[in-house]
């Protein structure tokens, strides 16, 4: 979006653009191309990988406020139900190919463990369908490597585009993956942050025909979209859900997802009024709240940086050859302006007819 | 507000009084419905009410309630600590809750006073003669006290 010189929304972007411009957040992607032969003679053509958001240096034994709101159940996740019903996290939320759940959750407790923490319970692991280029049945991901990656991950700089958990992953039948923005914002006179990290695993599908995608009928009819989203706004949790619920509904009004059955796995954490574990807490926590009063700014900047950061999964990753001599291209700039130009203009002003810049 | 639920399902400290009970049956049997508003005057996120209304359900449970069909049973947790003033707006509140690690007591506390204020409204009530000559009895308080005699929950042998 930088490269488009394309300015979405009203708001100022973030420092780098990134979900890690929230103070203490690292994210750590484990990206595997890899064309073998297995053990029993058949090519084995992997094109998957693994993204890990840590909202907090995870070796503090704390946890924080979050919620979630899903639309349409396509992902397998684990750690969903506790985190809403407790309404916090203190886990790393990693997003994988379905088949890896099992090593990456393992690998959330090993890290656990390794850093002498009580417990980082329950795991957070969202399940993606990489199938189309990846061949899902022989792409287990080593837990050593995926232990390796959270301690590798970094606060300074985050990769975008066909990396990660977005080797394997395609969008409009264009290359899909991660991608990120940020907002910065002031409520009363205080600044504040919203980072947005997206996966972007959208199918093909589009009953309205407004948005012309790069396929063919019937092939990935359906997909998904995970965003995971930072704010160091002080939330409480019904708050938290009533912004999550807000976007998912704006990223559906759009002609990315309106009318699709695609689903959509929306996980949003505060990291303003930290809480410690079970142990060495105090009886009554202080927190402060913002008023609902003031919410919509925090909305609006979400969902400005979420938008961004779907187009930045898009127009980031590169093109991936996959099983089956299977190709994904990147989607191509004038596409991405003709979504621009479909976006609910008066939402976000200045959307349209920017030319596109060489990228 | 107790307006519910089948006489012989009633229990009290767990015996089941409304098997024991003879007599007063009255005609109707149908299906109404119980009101149960929980106040707390500790400072409670709204996640936190939502968890102590769920422990109210648990309370209702222990009269031997089982919330059947069409039964509307409409249950309410708030808290006095937090006030939020409207006359003069901020932008950030700085608010107290308890920590969730904490917070059993007074889950144990609304289960026990939700199934006390059901028996209370119970015992409190009196015989009423209604239209058509519908009566509703009034718990006969003197059968209540032999039963719970015989269960050993008053006189001599108290439990616990």
């Amino acid at each position: 979006m930088e490269d488009l010189k394309h300015k979405l929304g009203k708001f100022s972007r973030g420092e780098k653009n990134s979900i890690i411009d929230l103070k203490g957040l690292k994210v750590g992607h484990l990206s595997v191309n890899k064309d073998h032969l297995d053990t029993s003679g058949e090519k084995a053509v992997i094109r998957t990988g693994l993204t890990a958001v840590l909202p907090y240096p995870m070796e503090k034994e704390m946890r924080q406020f979050a919620g979630s709101f899903i639309l349409g159940w396509k992902n397998e996740i684990t750690g969903y139900e506790v985190m809403d019903d407790f309404c916090y996290l203190n886990s790393p939320i990693v997003i994988t190919n379905s088949f890896n759940i099992g090593n990456a959750y393992n690998a959330i407790l090993s890290y656990g463990f390794a850093l002498k923490r009580s417990e980082i319970w329950p795991p957070l692991v969202i399940g993606i369908d990489d199938s189309y280029l990846n061949d899902m049945r022989k792409s287990h991901l080593d837990e050593g490597d995926i232990l390796e990656t959270f301690f590798k991950a970094s606060e300074d700089r985050m990769e975008e585009g066909s990396v990660g958990a977005g080797v394997g992953l395609r969008a409009l039948g264009w290359k899909g993956g991660i991608g990120t923005a940020s907002r910065a914002f002031s409520l009363d006179k205080t600044h504040f942050k919203c980072g947005v990290l997206t996966a972007s695993n959208l199918g093909n599908q589009r009953p309205l025909k407004k948005l012309e995608t790069n396929s063919r009928p019937g092939d990935g009819d359906e997909g998904s979209l995970i965003m995971i989203i930072g704010v160091d706004v002080p939330l409480v949790p019904y708050q938290i859900k009533h912004i999550t619920k807000s976007l998912v509904v704006s990223l559906h009004s759009t002609n990315f997802l309106k009318n699709s059955s695609d689903s959509v796995v929306c996980i949003l954490f505060s990291t303003a009024n930290p809480m410690s574990m079970e142990n060495d807490g105090p009886f009554v926590f202080d927190f402060q709240v913002v008023d609902d009063s003031l919410l919509g700014t925090v909305i609006q900047a979400a969902s400005e940086a979420a938008h961004e950061a779907l187009l930045n999964s898009l127009l980031k990753a590169y093109p991936v050859r996959g099983r089956s001599g299977r190709k994904v291209e990147t989607i191509p700039d004038d596409e991405i302006i003709k979504i621009l130009e479909k976006f609910e203009i008066e939402e976000f002003p200045g959307c349209r007819g920017i030319p596109p810049v060489d990228r | 507000m107790a307006n519910t639920a089948s006489r012989n399902q009633l229990r009290i400290d767990g015996v089941p009084v409304g098997k024991e009970i003879k007599g007063f049956q009255e005609k109707s049997g149908k299906t109404k419905s119980i009101i149960l508003i929980a106040a707390i005057d500790a400072p409670l996120l709204p996640y936190q009410l939502k968890k102590i209304a769920k422990r109210v359900a648990l309370g209702l449970a222990q009269t031997g309630a089982i919330s059947q069909t069409s039964s509307g049973d409409i249950l309410l947790a708030f808290s006095t600590a937090s006030k939020i003033s409207r006359k003069k707006p901020v932008s950030f509140h700085n608010i107290e809750a308890i920590n969730d690690f904490k917070i059993t007591p007074f889950y144990q506390a609304t289960v026990e006073a939700t199934q006390e204020a059901i028996i209370n409204a119970l015992t409190s009530a009196q015989t009423t003669v209604g239209r058509d000559g519908n009566t509703s009895y009034g718990i006969p308080l003197d059968q209540v006290e032999k039963i719970m005699k015989k269960y050993m929950r008053i006189g001599t042998h108290n439990h616990e």
